[in-house]
């Protein structure tokens, strides 16, 4: 007997490796940076398109699904488990990826600073972020987020000239170092605790009273070892998602990358931290743990909401008195993580799964609006330095020149109304949805945080609109390259057509996927039936 | 006692949208009618002094709701900016470090405290 497993579900994360691996050999055929960019974009498709076979296949199981690396049963080898949460958003990652990389097929290559290793540290991001979203497993969470944090590091710096660069990525990486060591840490407590390393081995052990067993070490409790571990834990991710105060590396990084590189960090790197930090609280030690353990969630989701209120209310603070655009957009994600986090936070104050399943649903279609939002002004911007070989993005610079090239100038008044939330753009909606559900659970000083926040917002939201409403004399129109306008034309779109998609059954898609977040028992049952599956095999 | 509305989808976004539209509009009829009589003074008006504002800011009796509303702005979140700027965003490295560390020491006293409850409470 032989157990069939769709080998398709472990073959992205591999396959962006491999490629990153590759490409190298490819220098000594050729130099030219085009094709690099040609080979990245192809490897990015087939990335797509394997999501996409991976996102149908979930939704048609309509339970979650587990691949075996190398045919080690877990909690002994490293398992993939893909639910409709992550499959959704491994998703929407690879066609922002495909994006960025078809603009970056403009971008780059007439950059004479770019040689062909920035394609290998593009995929090798690509690589480790997959990774860390379809893992079911602790410690190759940890090794993916290692591959994820050195194409970052190294990313950062990749400008090796600029010494704002080189800054930035010293602080990134000593900061950057030091939480991973924690993560790292915290995988050796829980293995020490649980004695398995298995998400969904974790998670059912976490709601078993016999799992408390009374040893006088801190290790023999779970408890006990759960909450250093969730401590050791937490705060490389909130780091590695810039929530408020391990937000201080974003401005410095985000005014001193490519616009190419800063989309990623922006579109995705940040987002998939923020997932993690879900996937814990929700899944792994979600609802019905055992009480001792409850107590410690409610008090670190109650922590988690408070600083998304700061993290709201910094950024929304600090955007307004920025000179640098790229600067102010960074502030402006220290602003949306905050409210991502508000809406993560939810859990505090109920354990009812049809308001949890509300409040996921915004949190994740917060995620997809920022990350459409902030691609679409990094690229705009970049097009605009592009265009006029600019090295900075000083606002004062830029302002007025938003019309000369038109669809830039006008992704940036969308990219701006859609993150200040202003409809019909899909931005509005999930700010809605936040207040909404905060609304209906009976909160409403934080409903009101979001609309005073979003309001404090508007003063920096306001300067980037003068780049296409100011004017400077003198400048003529712009052609703007086709990748530039084609990828910038398709997040336009995106923004009114999520608006409009929400009244059909992606609304119902969102909840579900919402829902497979907090369904801890199809989680388990994927990785029981798997185990006893196996060991039927050998009976 | 207060109700609440619940719209679906479509209905919300058509309705916030066209309300969104008619305030922007409304907006838009009065800037144009406002702006009429600033595009009637001549080009030389328009020459900017280094404090950034307008030559006839001298002329006005008032000070212009854009100054006012600034001005407001500066004055209420006076100190938080100086607190934003000066203590948290030095962009000293080591001031990172103290903002960072209190969020990791608050989630390890939180598990400390944890472990020590649940021994004290007779494992």
């Amino acid at each position: 007997m032989a157990l069939y497993i769709n080998p398709v579900y472990g073959l992205i994360p591999l396959m962006l490796i491999a490629a990153a691996f590759i490409l190298p050999l490819f220098s000594f055929i050729t130099k030219k940076i085009k094709f690099f960019s040609l080979f990245t974009i192809v490897i990015t498709f087939i990335v797509f398109i394997l999501s996409t076979i991976i996102f149908l296949d979930v939704y048609r199981e309509g339970k979650p699904v587990l691949y075996p690396f190398g045919g080690w049963p877990p909690p002994i080898g490293i398992a993939y488990e893909i639910d409709l949460f992550n499959a959704l958003f491994a998703f929407f990652v690879a066609f922002i990826a495909l994006l960025i990389t078809i603009y970056d097929n403009w971008y780059s290559t007439t950059d004479p600073r770019i040689h062909y290793t920035f394609y290998v540290l593009l995929l090798g991001l690509l690589g480790g972020t997959f990774g860390c979203i379809y893992t079911g497993d602790i410690f190759n969470l940890f090794v993916m987020v290692e591959v994820l944090s050195l194409a970052a590091y190294a990313l950062i710096a990749f400008y090796r000239s600029n010494r704002y660069s080189l800054e930035a990525a010293l602080k990134y990486t000593l900061l950057g170092a030091v939480a991973l060591s924690l993560y790292f840490v915290a995988a050796i407590v829980y293995y020490a605790a649980y004695g398995s390393l298995n998400m969904a081995d974790i998670a059912y052990m976490a709601r078993s009273r016999s799992s408390l067993t009374p040893f006088s070490s801190i290790f023999g409790n779970i408890v006990a070892a759960t909450a250093i571990a969730l401590a050791l834990t937490l705060w490389p991710f909130t780091f590695k998602s810039a929530l408020f105060p391990n937000h201080f590396w974003l401005p410095d990084v985000y005014s001193s990358v490519s616009p190419v590189v800063a989309a990623c960090f922006a579109g995705f790197t940040e987002a998939t931290a923020i997932y993690i930090v879900a996937r814990y609280l929700y899944t792994i030690f979600g609802l019905d743990i055992v009480p001792e353990l409850s107590q410690l969630r409610s008090v670190v989701l109650g922590a988690l909401l408070v600083l998304g209120i700061l993290g709201a209310l910094v950024g929304a603070f600090m955007m307004a008195i920025q000179r640098d655009a790229r600067r102010l957009l960074a502030y402006s994600t220290v602003n949306h993580i905050g409210f991502t986090y508000i809406a993560l936070s939810i859990g505090f104050f109920t354990k009812s799964p049809d308001i949890l399943r509300i409040g996921l649903m915004a949190m994740l279609l917060h995620i997809i609006n920022h990350s459409i939002g902030k691609v679409m002004l990094f690229l705009s911007i970049g097009t605009l330095m592009k265009s006029y070989n600019l090295n900075t993005s000083d606002l004062n610079t830029l302002t007025g020149l938003g019309r000369t090239t038109p669809i830039a100038g006008t992704a940036i008044v969308v990219g701006a109304l859609h993150l200040i939330g202003l409809p019909p753009f899909s931005g509005f909606f999930s700010k809605y949805y936040i207040y909404q559900v905060y609304l209906s659970i009976g909160q409403p000083f934080i409903a009101w945080l979001v609309v005073l926040t979003t309001a404090i917002s508007l003063m920096g939201y306001a300067k980037l609109l003068l780049i296409t409403f100011g004017t400077k004399p003198g400048y003529g129109k712009v052609r703007e390259a086709l990748q530039s306008r084609t990828v910038l034309a398709i997040l336009m779109i995106l923004t009114i057509a999520i608006s409009i998609a929400l009244y059909t059954d992606f609304y119902n898609l969102l909840i579900k996927a919402a829902e497979s977040l907090i369904d801890y028992r199809s989680y388990i049952d994927t990785f029981s039936s798997f185990v006893n599956t196996y060991l039927s095999m050998f009976r | 006692m207060a109700s609440t509305i619940s719209l679906n989808p479509i209905d919300l976004m058509l309705i916030s949208s066209l309300s969104t539209g008619l305030v922007l509009a409304v907006v838009l009829a009065i800037f144009r009618a406002l702006a009429k009589k600033e595009m009637s003074s001549s080009e030389d008006a328009f020459a900017m002094y280094i404090g950034g504002e307008h030559e006839s800011i001298l002329t006005l009796k008032y000070p212009t709701t854009d100054a006012l509303y600034w001005a407001v702005l500066k004055r209420v979140f006076r100190n938080v900016y100086r607190y934003l700027v000066e203590s948290l965003h030095t962009g000293s490295v080591l001031d990172w470090v103290k903002y960072m560390s209190m969020w990791y020491g608050f989630l390890m006293i939180l598990a400390i405290l944890i472990v020590m409850m649940y021994m004290v409470m007779g494992w």
